[in-house]
């Protein structure tokens, strides 16, 4: 009986835990905040956000998270918003997997979301779950917004579907491109002079493997390091991009771009991408090349150069912040950026351009589009070097007033603070809206007085990082080298059954022709290949996509 | 009299199922918790294999997503790539199950020949060892011993010979993707025989040597029939996995140069997947693996059951 007894009190136990984790209940209140006199909410607003974690957004203090911190609460007490992460995704695959949950009513879709991705946008579209702000845009938008978003009609593509707009970019800007980032040392020491096109960066290379550049009578550098695991555009480092664009112009590999007729054409099966190869599998063959390219990732191909063994690599300015402790393999290195080689005609080479780092979107039953305006404009104070952000967001976080100066570096700060909490990374948006990321750069050069904050930091930079500062001004003469991706909207339907496999045999032959285990020519066979297994349908679908657009 | 036998009879008879529980309920009840989660982690989690028959959409659920018959499993064998992948995971996979069943029989019978215990331990620990690492690291340790500046590149050329980029040559991904799985889940399988061999009557032995067998004809004839139905179990469970090639490893080793043999379904179906939310198709090729591995199971188990009369339920 006592066996019995204990049996039930156990049972019992148990299904009152598991009864325990049942739904919460829904509360759902879609009236809209009202704004005091002086322009705050009162009582306080609650907007409910979505935010994928960054990695360097900073450790919080004491008793702070992503929902209590200097910039929550800071935006409670200016404008009475209260913005509140409800939905928090780790990496990209994992933020991905909430959203969906929150498609199928397990999670609660948020007020104001990110999104990464056209497909997803397409998804939340057909879902009925989001919000038309077409309206909204039109009047609760700030005129100063307003034409920022103008530049970049591109960015409404994936977001409208019949005429209605169902989101915005997240703070569109073009971004800056890839430079070319050499070790000037190595030039100096072999008295070459850094390559303005094909034929130069051949002797460049090859020099650099060949003559011992870094003179320690060894053969242990090389020329060039790229990642080819992947398809011949990674568009941040260790990019061999312009290579390809020297000998196909606009058409490099993973770019939809108009040709001669206007139509789109996918970039990898432009013949001149075949030159490019060729050229490739030569310099591989001699060595002159990154030998382990195929199976490293771009992060990965890029260290190469931080270890002292590869002379060049093609990456983003703020990448010659990463490879800056190749000084401590060798002392003497002296990195220096360089634009990027041009065709053979003197006609630049081209690269992707980066315009907006995902979308924001909102759910149907949002009522507070005004106030959302209201915070993003507040947002955006520190670009206009308006209203409350004068140097940055907070004081002792991204900046701090030393004596009458003010300092952007945490090291110099009073006191000094290691990886502080940084507000523009903790907001929905996963960076700190900017109006024009390299002018600045350029402006400082050439010996503007600093004013605003980020031309305050951005001087600060040119005395703690000039060589990054200077690959900034590089990336800045070069901007109209970058070329948005026309095709900018949810897959074609071809595309969601056929897109891997195309992709799996480009990165196939191209990596297989640069390693010499399939002749060059193998290219066309490819290309007619491609077209036959749903690329052909795919152009025609991609090119009836942009017809409506256009 | 003829009457007089009848409820005797019904005593003698067995016990009806409802007597049994009424008479053992508390032992039932204990087995209800672990009842009730099986079925709700394993067995109603199995209704959303529907999804593989339809074109599921995460706001229709799978009551409301259209049902599109077998166009998923179509897709899976519509392109040259996938049947690529296919072979590449059976020859992968299967290769990985015959070394993974030999190798730790001989390592387990050789070491027990070693009649050093500390020795002997010693071993066994180690080669279990690499057991507990993942792959990403055992793929970092890889690319670094054969990489071009690698250990194995670096004997090569003290031999005057040109180093070989070995996780770029198509021509050895398998056998490399074999060995390293060998060489990380060997010790697994070995301490299994070992335990199975401690457990074979040592009077067997003894018998054995009074009859004047040596070494080799006891391991024969009665270490190895002795874990015979170790081998059985193990041989029976691990052909479910012949369409398992072992997605953590295959992912941290292979490049574009190396799809050609060894891309497999699941690194297919993983960046097939990055054109985004492919959960019908996902679900298709994760119910056609299980139910490629279930047949074979079976089957498997049915033989073993003939031939060798084991029964593992």
């Amino acid at each position: 009986m006592k066996l019995k007894k204990a049996v039930l009190s156990l049972v019992l136990a148990s299904a009152m835990l598991i009864g325990g984790c049942g739904g919460s209940g829904k509360g759902n209140e879609a009236a809209a905040g009202t704004k005091n006199a002086d322009g705050k909410y009162d009582p306080v607003l609650t907007i409910k956000v979505a935010k994928q974690l960054d990695e360097n957004a900073g450790r919080y203090g004491d008793g702070e998270d992503i929902n209590k911190n200097p910039m929550t609460d800071l935006a409670v007490e200016k404008l009475g918003i209260k913005m509140e992460t409800t939905l928090l995704g780790g990496d990209a695959p994992n933020y991905d997997t909430k959203l969906r949950l929150a498609l199928t009513g397990s999670e609660e879709l948020p007020d104001v979301f990110p999104v990464y991705g056209t497909q997803m946008i397409a998804d939340m579209i057909e879902s009925g779950r989001v919000k038309d702000i077409t309206e909204d845009i039109e009047k609760y938008m700030p005129e100063r917004m307003k034409e920022i978003y103008e530049q970049f009609p591109q960015t409404y593509y994936p977001l409208t579907k019949d005429g209605k707009i169902y989101g915005i970019a997240c703070a569109p800007c073009l971004t800056e491109g890839q430079v070319m980032i050499m070790r000037q040392d190595w030039l100096d020491a072999l008295g070459l002079k850094a390559p303005t096109n094909m034929d130069e960066f051949e002797a460049v290379i090859k020099a650099f493997t060949e003559d011992d550049p870094d003179g320690n009578g060894q053969d242990d550098t090389y020329g060039f390091a790229y990642s080819g695991n992947d398809i011949y555009n990674t568009g941040w480092v260790a990019d061999p991009v312009s290579l390809f664009s020297a000998y196909s112009g606009k058409h490099y590999p993973g770019s939809w771009q108009e040709d001669e007729n206007g139509e789109l054409m996918y970039g990898s099966i432009h013949e001149g991408n075949k030159e490019a190869l060729a050229r490739l599998a030569e310099w591989h063959a001699n060595g002159w090349i990154f030998q382990e390219a195929a199976a490293t990732g771009a992060w990965d191909a890029m260290m190469q150069f931080t270890e002292g063994k590869a002379g060049i690599f093609i990456g983003r300015p703020w990448s010659i912040g990463s490879v800056a402790d190749v000084t401590s393999v060798a002392p003497d290195a002296v990195i220096k950026a360089y634009p990027n080689i041009l065709q053979d005609n003197g006609d630049p080479t081209y690269q992707a351009a980066q315009i907006n780092d995902g979308w924001l979107m909102f759910n149907k039953d949002f009522a507070n589009m005004e106030a959302f305006f209201t915070y993003y404009d507040w947002l955006y104070d520190y670009a206009f070097g308006t209203g409350d952000f004068k140097y940055g967001y907070l004081e002792g976080y991204d900046y701090d007033i030393v004596g009458d100066e003010v300092v952007f570096d945490s090291k110099l700060f009073d006191p000094p603070v290691t990886d502080p909490f940084m507000p523009g990374k903790s907001t929905v948006l996963k960076n700190t809206p900017a109006l024009k990321s390299t002018q600045t750069f350029a402006d400082i050069a050439s010996g503007k007085t600093p004013e605003t904050g980020a031309e305050l930091s951005v001087a600060a930079g040119f005395v703690t990082a000039p060589e990054m500062s200077e690959g900034y001004v590089v990336a800045h003469e070069h901007m109209d080298e970058l070329l948005p991706n026309l095709f900018n909207t949810e897959p074609t339907d071809t595309m969601k059954k056929n897109w891997e496999q195309l992709q799996t045999m480009e990165k196939q032959i191209y990596t297989n022709i640069v390693y010499g285990k399939e002749p060059v020519d193998a290219f066309d066979k490819f290309v007619e290949d491609w077209l036959a297994q749903g690329g052909e349908q795919i152009t025609k679908e991609v090119n009836e996509w942009y017809k409506t657009v256009k | 009299m003829k009457k007089k036998n009848q409820p005797v009879k019904n005593v003698i008879a067995k016990k009806t199922w409802k007597q049994e529980v009424q008479h053992n309920w508390p032992l039932y009840v204990l087995l209800l918790p672990s009842f009730v989660l099986a079925i709700i982690f394993c067995y109603v989690p199995m209704g959303g294999l529907v999804m593989a028959f339809q074109n599921y959409k995460p706001w229709l659920g799978i009551t409301g997503s259209e049902f599109v018959g077998m166009e998923n499993f179509r897709q899976i064998f519509a392109f040259k790539e996938s049947y690529q992948a296919i072979i590449n995971t059976l020859v992968i996979a299967v290769s990985k199950i015959i070394l993974g069943l030999i190798v730790p029989i001989i390592m387990a019978l050789l070491l027990n020949e070693v009649k050093h215990v500390g020795l002997k331990k010693g071993i066994q620990t180690l080669v279990y060892l690499p057991h507990f690492l993942s792959w990403v690291t055992v793929a970092g340790m890889l690319r670094d011993i054969l990489g071009l500046d690698g250990i194995v590149n670096g004997v090569l050329k003290s031999f005057g010979m040109d180093p070989v980029f070995f996780l770029g040559e198509a021509g050895m991904f398998r056998q490399i993707a074999v060995i390293s799985d060998l060489w990380k889940g060997f010790g697994f399988g070995m301490i299994v025989y070992l335990a199975a061999i401690s457990n074979i009557d040592q009077s067997l032995y003894e018998a054995a040597e009074m009859d004047g067998a040596n070494r080799w004809q006891q391991t024969m004839y009665i270490t190895l029939p002795g874990i015979m139905p170790m081998i059985i179990v193990m041989a029976t469970l691990s052909l479910g996995n012949v369409l398992n090639a072992g997605f953590d490893q295959i992912f941290n080793l292979y490049s574009p140069l190396t799809y050609s043999t060894g891309d497999i379904i699941d690194t297919y179906v993983y960046r097939q997947s990055l054109v985004n939310g492919q959960y019908s198709f996902g679900t298709a090729v994760g119910l056609f693996k299980s139910g490629i591995g279930l047949i074979l199971t079976v089957i498997s188990y049915r033989i073993a059951y003939k031939v060798a009369g084991y029964r593992i339920f």
